[in-house]
């Protein structure tokens, strides 16, 4: 069977499932603009981005042969739990009766999820499947680790582009793995690889961190947020997101008795954070962005880019209580809405901007501190 | 939430909270109640309870003014049922005796053990064109955000139903056969009065009222659009925002009911395109 899922980063995590289970992977093209262009024009007008993206990518999937469609659900609020039902239905109008597979969280109806999972699994054996899964989860999880090392040294090396090539011969090693000890070798090729980037050396008093928060979606898709790991490393911050795909497993497809013994319910606790500014589930991400923000500043981050879809209900509620998280905590965080405008130059004008204006903030405390000091 | 695995929309979710970090003075002044109930009516004391506690005022007199608004509702539930908007309701044209507090409205049996009416006594007459009107009852109840579509629609003779006026039962009915209903309770009960709609060989056209921006209204406005086309029923989209200029409203409505009656007389032989 030949299926395909949404263009989400990291892209080779779904596609090492679907092969691993015996089926043949139509990995989407990286969203462009000609994808956004279809994705809107055939998604009502108030829908959130990410749906009119990912309805792009399905429709490039489709004419490169898809049959079968692998993506997740939701019990709301947010829109995002519908999505599969909407784009099942507009696939239909536009003439491709797509079978979808959707994973709603695996606990709300266990049934359904077994059910899905023997059309998925073929003839593995239920003991083979539980081998995959747990293969993918750890490939997730060391791919990730990769990643946020890059985005460490990405702020001071002597050339983007070593850490761009860096990052593809990282992402082909991983395409190779298949079992547990591949994985392991390709995550320490990959650190030997990222510890021959030349880099200059910043003082660690010197170093700017900042924090990415917001929609899962636009955080971790490179192709529709401008790069924006890539824009802060070029400017010289060192970056870590809120979220992380293998986190995200941890959050939602685990059950809560599993990741409270392995010790994965990082995000449960910062979720609490979120709490004094906003009460109870919204939705989404809306808490744990709050949450991610307290996070970051009380883990010394010099400043949050806050990263929403155009259209997000629950990251709406969030961008109207960030001035007043700002003003509580004295974080500095940029709101920026992601479009179908793909014209970047105002927004890296704006980052820009931003990180002048924390590195003017950090220095001046810093001089002022020093010439306390001295003066005494 | 009224129902199992429902919920309202984030916007409306996050609106206390917006508030308050916007109003800073407010702080402290804000009520958000929250109500966790089995029914529409949503009168058990409990959900204001925190009323009580902020006034000091004594859980006997809430209690009173609950079962009091509570006798209304029903009061108002079942005059909407039997077909009457709200705005009739409020001029006290359904009826007699729509006092509030005074023992009227409701069956008598319904009023005994304290349920509203849950079946919809409506009756629709083909010799009359009807409209199902599909919006949440912040924008349709009121008359400042509508424009009166209602009270426009009603001038040129023309029935209009309201999901109120089909009791929970019908909506959600009309639901049975999606693999997965939405989320929301307001947009479950219109997305299945539209359903509904549909399916009703009396009704001769659809008006879908949004509010401008509106996140669950996007799904159901695309959902119901989609199966429009394939049930050839009329489907009419009207997006309300902050302008206040009616002449476009009243344009759209007039060039709709036109067509549709047009397309009735053509149906009835009244007239011919030959």
């Amino acid at each position: 069977m030949k299926i395909t899922f949404p263009h989400m980063s990291p892209v080779p995590v779904y596609k090492k499932l679907v092969e691993l289970l015996g089926h043949e992977p139509i990995v989407p093209p990286r969203p462009t603009q000609e994808t956004i262009d279809l994705g809107v024009k055939y998604s009502p007008e108030f829908a959130c981005f990410p749906l009119k993206v990912i309805l792009g990518s399905y429709i490039e999937a489709i004419r490169m042969g898809a049959e079968m469609i692998l993506t997740s659900g939701g019990d709301g609020p947010c829109r995002a739990g519908y999505y599969a039902e909407l784009h099942k239905r507009i696939l239909a109008k536009l003439g491709y009766n797509m079978d979808f597979i959707i994973f709603d969280s695996v606990f709300i109806n266990f049934r359904d999820f077994m059910r899905k999972l023997k059309i998925l699994k073929g003839d593995l054996t239920a003991g083979e499947v539980v081998k995959v899964l747990k293969t993918v989860y750890r490939f997730s999880q060391s791919l990730d680790r990769s990643e946020k090392k890059l985005q460490i040294i990405r702020a001071y090396s002597l050339s983007s582009k070593d850490c761009d090539t860096a990052w593809d011969k990282i992402n082909r090693i991983y395409d190779k793995a298949y079992s547990y000890s591949d994985i392991d070798s390709a995550e320490s090729r990959a650190s030997e690889l990222i510890e021959g980037i030349p880099v200059f050396r910043v003082k660690e008093e010197n170093k700017i961190r900042v924090g990415i928060v917001g929609e899962i979606y636009v955080v971790l898709e490179s192709s529709v947020n401008m790069e924006i790991e890539k824009v802060l490393g070029r400017l010289g911050a060192e970056t870590e997101r809120s979220q992380y795909l293998s986190e995200w497993i941890d959050r939602y497809m685990l059950p809560s008795f599993i990741r409270k013994a392995y010790k994965k319910d990082k995000l449960d606790k910062i979720e609490a954070k979120g709490e004094d500014f906003i009460k109870i589930n919204i939705g989404g991400h809306a808490k744990e962005t709050v949450g991610f923000i307290k996070d970051f500043r009380d883990r010394g981050f010099d400043g949050v880019i806050h990263l929403m879809p155009f259209g997000c209900l629950p990251e709406l509620v969030t961008q109207t209580i960030v001035p007043s998280i700002t003003e509580k905590t004295g974080m500095p965080v940029l709101t920026m809405p992601i479009d179908e405008q793909t014209g970047n130059t105002n927004n890296i004008t704006r980052i820009e901007a931003f990180i002048d204006l924390i590195k003017s903030k950090k220095f001046t405390a810093a001089r002022t501190a020093g010439s306390a000091a001295g003066s005494v | 939430s009224i129902r199992k695995k429902e919920t309202f929309c984030p916007k409306f979710l996050g609106l206390p909270d917006m508030s308050i970090s916007i109003f800073k003075e407010l702080g402290s002044k804000m009520i958000s109640p929250e109500i966790r109930e089995k029914n529409e009516r949503i009168s058990g004391w409990k959900n204001y309870r925190i009323i009580g506690e902020m006034f000091s005022i004594p859980d006997k007199e809430i209690k009173a003014a609950i079962k009091k608004a509570g006798r209304v509702w029903d009061d108002f539930r079942a005059k909407s049922l039997r077909g009457f908007a709200i705005n009739d309701i409020l001029q006290k044209k359904a009826g007699s005796g729509a006092d509030a507090g005074t023992d009227s409205g409701g069956r008598p049996e319904e009023r005994r053990n304290g349920t509203a009416p849950a079946q919809s006594s409506l009756k629709l007459h083909s010799n009359v064109i009807n409209i199902g009107l599909m919006g949440y009852v912040y924008n349709i109840c009121d008359n400042y955000i509508s424009m009166d579509i209602i009270g426009k629609l009603k001038e040129k003779g023309i029935n209009v139903i309201t999901f109120e006026m089909l009791g929970p039962e019908i909506p959600y009915s009309n639901l049975k056969h999606l693999r997965k209903p939405l989320f929301w309770t307001f947009s479950n009960y219109l997305l299945g009065a539209g359903h509904y709609f549909l399916d009703q060989e009396n009704i001769d056209g659809i008006i879908h009222v949004t509010a401008f921006g509106c996140g669950p209204d996007s799904y159901i406005g695309k959902m119901m659009e989609l199966l429009s086309e394939e049930k050839k029923k009329p489907f009419l989209t009207i997006r309300v925002d902050e302008h206040s200029g009616e002449s476009h409203l009243i344009t759209r409505v007039e060039a709709f009911t036109d067509m549709i009656e047009r397309k009735k007389a053509l149906d009835e032989g009244r007239i011919s395109l030959s």
